[in-house]
């Protein structure tokens, strides 16, 4: 009797354990979910920038040149793209001696915008050739050459 | 030696300049040019092309709009063909 109590008593006592070894092996957790790492945002940039002697009221150039008459205005569109409001584009003109010939600031009005920058002298532009150089927020965003001729 | 050229004077420029929103699809778009008062065809290619003589290529692309090349009002829209 004694013996059967203890045989009982044993098998209870490996009854957890026995259970725990044959349960079947969990399955791996499955993998954590990789997540694609979050895109920057864009970059504001100019994408284009044109030279004319008017504008449209969109502020475009109406007939892109790189040549312009010594009293022509000389207007630059800067076409932006990703834009904060509180963008700013500057334009300096200089002139072939590497004097500045001017030099404007603009908060772009909308992205994706048109800014257009001018230049006008009261008297003739002296010949020769001249660039105009954009900066976004101070950082260099693009230039471009043209020449006056007589 | 030869003497200095002077450097040019630009204290007499002035600078401006605007913004707006573009407008989709504009860049591929033909660009327009409203008429003014006191213009001529002639004038409006001087003004957009830097070159009086190339006042035919405007009234070329605005053929359904400008009958007598002498004839244009304020307020029409002509179209800008480029340079």
């Amino acid at each position: 009797m004694k013996t059967t109590r203890t045989l009982y008593a044993l098998a209870l006592l490996a009854a957890p354990l026995l259970g725990t070894a044959c349960k079947k092996a969990a399955p791996p957790p499955p993998p954590a979910e990789t997540m694609a790492p979050p895109t920057p945002p864009a970059q504001p940039a100019v994408t284009k920038i044109e030279l004319g002697s008017s504008v449209g009221a969109d502020k475009r150039v109406l007939a892109p040149r790189s040549t312009f008459g010594v009293r022509d205005s000389i207007i630059a569109s800067v076409y932006t793209e990703n834009t904060a409001p509180n963008t700013v584009l500057t334009a300096k003109w200089t002139f072939q001696t590497g004097q500045t010939v001017d030099s404007t600031s603009q908060a772009v009005a909308a992205s994706p915008g048109v800014t257009e920058f001018h230049i006008v002298k009261k008297t003739a532009w002296p010949a020769g050739r001249y660039k105009v150089e954009i900066s976004l927020n101070g950082a260099p965003a693009g230039a471009q050459e043209f020449d006056v001729a007589k | 030696m030869s003497p200095k050229e002077p450097l040019p004077d630009f204290s007499d420029v002035e600078g401006g300049s605007s913004s707006a929103a573009a407008v989709p699809g504009a860049s591929s778009a033909p660009r327009t040019y409203e008429v003014k008062k006191g213009d001529s065809l002639s004038k409006i290619a001087k003004h957009v092309y830097g070159d009086a003589s190339k006042w035919r290529k405007i009234f070329e692309a605005n053929g359904d709009k400008i009958k007598d090349p002498d004839k244009i009002y304020p307020g029409q829209v002509l179209t800008i063909p480029a340079a």
